[in-house]
């Protein structure tokens, strides 16, 4: 299959990332329409959908790495601009992630989701939630990236509004509030700007015509850069626009996952890494200015968001916290300008998203199997839900930077970079970072697996169809569904930071790119 | 594709005169034939209009002498590409709206209909305006009416669209608004009032815009809209004539249509006659009565006026009350608590985007980016960018809002109330109602994909290129608001449980007056959903719509 893939005809290329957008849209379309109870073919539309774009992004990495190649499609959208899709090795990097973790995802719902209501609406968004994030990934200019970023804001409202209950509503509310408002600061900049430089295209290096601007006109373009960065800042839960984000965890668990590691918190740290890279350009960037202020305020939201961690009992909002902190880790990345600490950056947007995705899953099985949603109900779990409890140890050492997890190759990474850049302390803020992370993950872990269980809630016990075996009367089987994607991820959090020398691995793609950047 | 000349000229007069001839022949019909009669009509206007778009599009501007006379003499109907966007956009707002009505004639009205001894209490017992048990008449829902009315108020429409003369733009605006006040009066007592405030407005605003007209008359000496811009210019250009005559009737003509599409502090009279009219008319009233107003707005000020700088303080003002409409507007839909009035305030709102371009008009130089490395920007782009933008705008708005106004009827109908708290989890059994909101929602924010965000990001493009940043500041600001006030529409329909462990009791369905009409759940949901999907789709059509509009364009 692989093999029959590689050899695309090079005429066929420029439709790809074409028909990838169609494809999860048409599976949107397809789902609105399906009632309540055909639970079969939604599934398949989902699960077919799902796997053709992980084979059709296989099938474009070789062109795209290897052979330099560059599909495109465009489309007249407004007067002088154009809807660009183009796919370039930071794309495919982003909208790889994102198609293999929709698939492992969207497993995981339809088992998460079994028996509740209004399942069609809730996989139409989903899917046009992953429509929002690939188009999100090529888009080849800054208008295309902004219609399909306001389109992410629009379709996860409601998802995470799902569950219908004030709280949700409420979590909705403000987190619509949040990107509404970051969404019109992108568009107020990339208004101006284009009045300065016409369409935007991404470029490595810098867009045409920013650079320019930036000796000309140095003011207007560190608004429009602080107008940027500031919109995207949101998404990207960087301090002080992090407040939606702790809220959103009320989403069913498969949303929280879509929100923290495969869609929208990606999508805003994407876009920012987009700026900096092929806006503006590093060089402009540093001329400007905006790079120490940047890396800064990354360092600050690290250690800010693990001391909040720190504090929260309950998991996902710990895990939210722990999202805030990781993310910025790619900021931080990238704002060091050199290739060691860029290619962290961005390897950490794969990193993260597979380590935190595991993370949610299993807060998610914990949640549905045992009830379990604070820190202190986890006491015993090991012994309960091995397997489950196995996945989240895994996820959490990686979030700590374990060797040899994949987070530890991004922290790795990162520390040299420091070394190597003009901001060595950054290496203090990751090292406080990592003793700040293993401060909230490691009660957990200890929680899981060297604690005794305590008031085993004995629904539980009927809900799991206890011990047929006898082996323990306290073990629970968890539904397979769920599990499978998070131990599938947790494997990958092992796979990726194992075999990270290996052509094609994250690394690699990352270094890749960090080297076409900064030559 | 193209149709022969002579046939897209016979269409241009056809879109006016057969739905006024189906309007007189409906009158003699059955009800079940009139709306038979009606979908049919709505069927050819949108076939006849085809051809002339078509047409313009290609870069032509059609002309019509009607009975062949030339002008000054004769009646000339000329289509431009302004004309064949609002026809457009017309017909189909028109089509789907008349299938509507045609499949659920309950939305067309009340009427007093004779009735046979009856229980009493078992028909409109929540009519406030019932008349007394003893009566033997009682409110029915369905008003034939309808059709005859509607059909010529379309007749109106299209003639004030395609009309190449103010004098038969004022009878067109006259037949527009005269018709209008009655389909609000369909409503039923409660709509009376409303509809006899909106029948004193229409008509002054008729008088004050005809009495502009009388004023360029005595100035330029023609009617014709092309001549008489001509004439002004030429006594621009001479300088030394006096031009007071001219700017006194442009603000007798704005201040007449500033009556009539409601720009604050002249919207008062909307928000009763488009809340109160029934579930048919309200859409038909918010996304083209008014913007036959608008219409003639952009012709008085590009093609008659032109860029005259003694109009300067008239536009300031009018882009003043602009600013404040879209604050009061969005600020009173906030504060409202049922789903049709506050969509009615969202109309004042949306009415104000609409003025903002009138100081670029007369300022059009790009003069704020001049000489910076890059800049895209030609001269004569801020004109055009900001009239397709604002053109963008109401065309999106007519979609949006006719979907919007269709969705918020049908639950009104269904559950007998539109206040919000009450159509709390309406969602759950009525899904493609809320996905039709929604996708409104979508096109009345300026979100993208949609052809509110075209037209918004038209105008800031074009305001930034003048140096006009306060429009900017305008639109966030007015995005920000009706992003609030939609979603406080919106939401509550998603609530599915009162506290986070129980599920909600969903309201009962209480059809109102008549519980037979099984109407309600059937195909008549796809009306407002199509106007939704093609909210979002029209999204596309920027480019398109830009280069429509330099057909004819005054520059």
């Amino acid at each position: 299959m692989v093999t029959w893939l590689e050899q695309i005809p090079g005429e066929l290329l420029p439709a790809i990332p074409l028909v990838m957008v169609l494809l999860s849209l048409t599976a949107a379309v397809a789902i609105f329409p399906l009632p309540e109870n055909s639970v079969k073919l939604r599934a398949g539309i989902n699960l077919t959908a799902a796997v053709a774009k992980v084979l059709l992004i296989i099938a474009l990495v070789p062109a795209v790495v290897a052979d330099g190649a560059r599909p495109e499609f465009s489309a007249p959208f407004l007067p002088g601009i154009d809807l660009v899709l183009r796919v370039d090795p930071l794309a495919l990097f982003f909208a790889g992630l994102s198609s293999l973790l929709w698939l492992l995802t969207t497993i995981y719902a339809l088992g998460y989701l079994r028996g509740a209501e209004n399942k069609s609406r809730f996989f139409g968004f989903f899917s046009l939630c992953v429509t929002a994030t690939v188009g999100i990934s090529f888009s080849g200019n800054l208008i295309t990236f902004l219609v399909f970023y306001e389109l992410l804001t629009v379709v996860t409202y409601p998802l995470v509004a799902h569950w219908g209950t004030p709280a949700s509503l409420r979590a909705a509310r403000i987190y619509l509030r949040y990107a509404l408002g970051g969404g019109l600061a992108v568009l107020i900049g990339v208004v101006w700007l284009t009045m300065y430089v016409g369409p935007v295209d991404f470029a490595e290096g810098g867009a045409e015509g920013v650079t320019e601007l930036v000796a000309s006109n140095p003011v207007p373009a560190l608004l429009i850069f602080a107008l940027l960065v500031g919109g995207l800042g949101v998404k990207a839960a960087l301090f002080p626009l992090h407040g939606w984000l702790p809220l959103a965890m009320v989403a069913p668990a498969p949303v929280s996952a879509l929100l923290h590691a495969v869609a929208v918190v990606k999508a805003g740290v994407f876009g920012i890494v987009r700026v900096l890279h092929d806006v503006f350009g590093v060089e402009a960037a540093a001329q400007l200015g905006v790079l120490t202020p940047l890396l800064i305020l990354a360092a600050f939201t690290i250690l800010y968001g693990s001391y909040q961690a720190l504090r929260q009992q309950e998991i996902k909002k710990r895990l939210a916290y722990s999202t805030i902190s990781q993310v910025s880790y790619v900021v931080l990345g990238v704002a060091m300008v050199n290739v060691l600490a860029t290619t962290g950056g961005i390897v950490h947007l794969v990193h993260q998203g597979i380590m935190k995705v595991t993370l949610f899953f299993c807060a998610g099985l914990f949640a549905e199997v045992i009830r379990a949603h604070t820190v202190s109900q986890l006491r015993g779990a090991g012994r309960r839900m091995p397997l489950t409890s196995a996945a989240f140890t895994v996820g959490a050492f990686g979030m700590i930077g374990l060797p040899p997890t994949a987070g530890f190759i991004s922290k790795w990474q990162l520390g040299t970079g420091a070394l190597a850049s003009e901001h060595p302390w950054v290496l203090w803020v990751l090292m406080g970072s990592s003793l700040l992370n293993a401060a909230y993950f490691l009660p957990v872990v200890y929680a899981l697996w060297f604690a005794d269980p305590q008031d085993v809630d004995p629904e539980t016990l009927v809900g799991g169809e206890a011990g047929s075996e006898a082996a323990d009367p306290l073990r629970v089987r968890e539904p397979k569904s769920l599990l499978v994607p998070a131990l599938i991820t947790a494997g990958l959090t092992l796979l990726v930071g194992i075999a990270a020398s290996l052509a094609f691995a994250p690394l690699q793609v990352a270094r890749f790119i960090a080297e076409g950047v900064l030559g | 594709m193209n149709a022969p000349m002579s046939l897209t000229l016979f269409c241009l007069g056809a879109v006016v005169l057969i739905p006024l001839l189906a309007s007189a022949l409906s009158v003699l019909l059955g009800s079940a034939a009139r709306r038979v009669l009606g979908v049919l009509t709505s069927a050819a206007v949108l076939g006849l209009s085809t051809p002339i778009l078509v047409r313009v599009t290609s870069g032509e501007t059609l002309e019509l002498a009607l009975g062949g006379f030339e002008s000054p003499l004769g009646i000339t109907l000329r289509a431009d590409g302004l004309s064949a966007l609002f026809l457009a956009m017309t017909a189909i707002i028109g089509a789907v709206v008349s299938c509507y009505a045609a499949a659920r004639p309950a939305a067309t009205g009340k009427r007093l209909a004779a009735q046979a001894v009856e229980p009493a209490g078992a028909t409109g017992g929540d009519h406030r305006g019932a008349l007394p048990q003893e009566s033997p008449a009682a409110w029915k829902s369905g008003h034939a009416g309808f059709w005859p009315l509607w059909l010529g108020c379309w007749s109106g429409l299209n003639a004030v669209f395609v009309s190449g003369d103010m004098f038969n733009t004022y009878v067109g605006l006259e037949l527009v608004g005269l018709t209008a006040v009655a389909l609000v009066a369909l409503g039923g007592r409660e709509a009376w009032a409303a509809a006899l405030r909106y029948l004193f407005i229409a008509v002054l605003g008729s008088l004050l815009f005809l009495i502009g007209v009388a004023l360029i008359y005595s100035v330029t000496g023609t009617l014709d809209i092309i001549d008489s811009g001509k004439a002004i210019s030429e006594l621009a250009a001479q300088g030394e004539a006096d031009l007071a005559a001219v700017v006194l009737a442009l603000c007798l003509i704005s201040l007449g249509l500033a009556l009539k599409v409601a720009l604050v502090p002249l919207h008062r009279w909307l928000i009763p006659a488009h809340s109160s009219a029934p579930s048919a008319v309200s859409p038909l009233l918010s996304a083209l009565v008014i913007k036959a107003a608008l219409f003639v707005l952009l012709r008085a000020w590009l093609w008659v006026a032109g860029p005259l700088p003694e109009l300067q303080i008239l536009a300031w003002v009018l882009a003043g009350m602009g600013t404040a409409a879209i604050l009061l507007g969005s600020v009173m839909a906030l504060r409202q608590s049922r789903l049709k009035p506050l969509i009615a305030y969202s109309t004042v709102a949306q009415v104000g985007y609409w003025f903002l371009l009138l100081p670029l008009l007369l300022d059009p130089e790009t003069n704020a980016l001049e000489g910076q490395p890059g800049t895209a920007l030609e001269d004569g782009a801020v004109l055009a960018g900001a009239l397709s933008g604002t053109v963008a705008l109401a065309l999106g708005h007519g979609l949006a809002k006719a979907s919007l106004f269709l969705s918020a009827g049908h639950l009104k109908d269904l559950y007998g109330t539109d206040e919000i708290a009450e159509l709390r989890g309406a969602g759950r059994a009525h899904p493609m109602l809320v996905m039709s909101m929604g996708l409104s929602a979508v096109g009345l924010i300026g979100l993208p994909l949609s052809l509110g965000f075209s037209g918004k990001w038209l105008l800031a493009t074009s305001a930034v290129a003048a140096g006009h940043y306060w429009i900017l500041v305008v639109l966030v600001v007015g995005t920000l608001f009706s992003a609030a006030y939609l979603l406080k529409a919106v939401a509550p329909l998603l609530v599915m449980s009162e506290d986070d462990q129980t599920a909600l009791s969903l309201p009962q369905a209480k059809t109102h007056s008549d519980p037979s009409d099984k109407t309600l759940t059937g195909k008549a949901q796809l009306a407002p959903f199509v106007l939704g999907l093609l909210t979002v789709l029209t999204g596309f059509l920027g480019v398109w719509l830009t280069g429509v509009l330099e057909v004819g364009a005054p520059w």
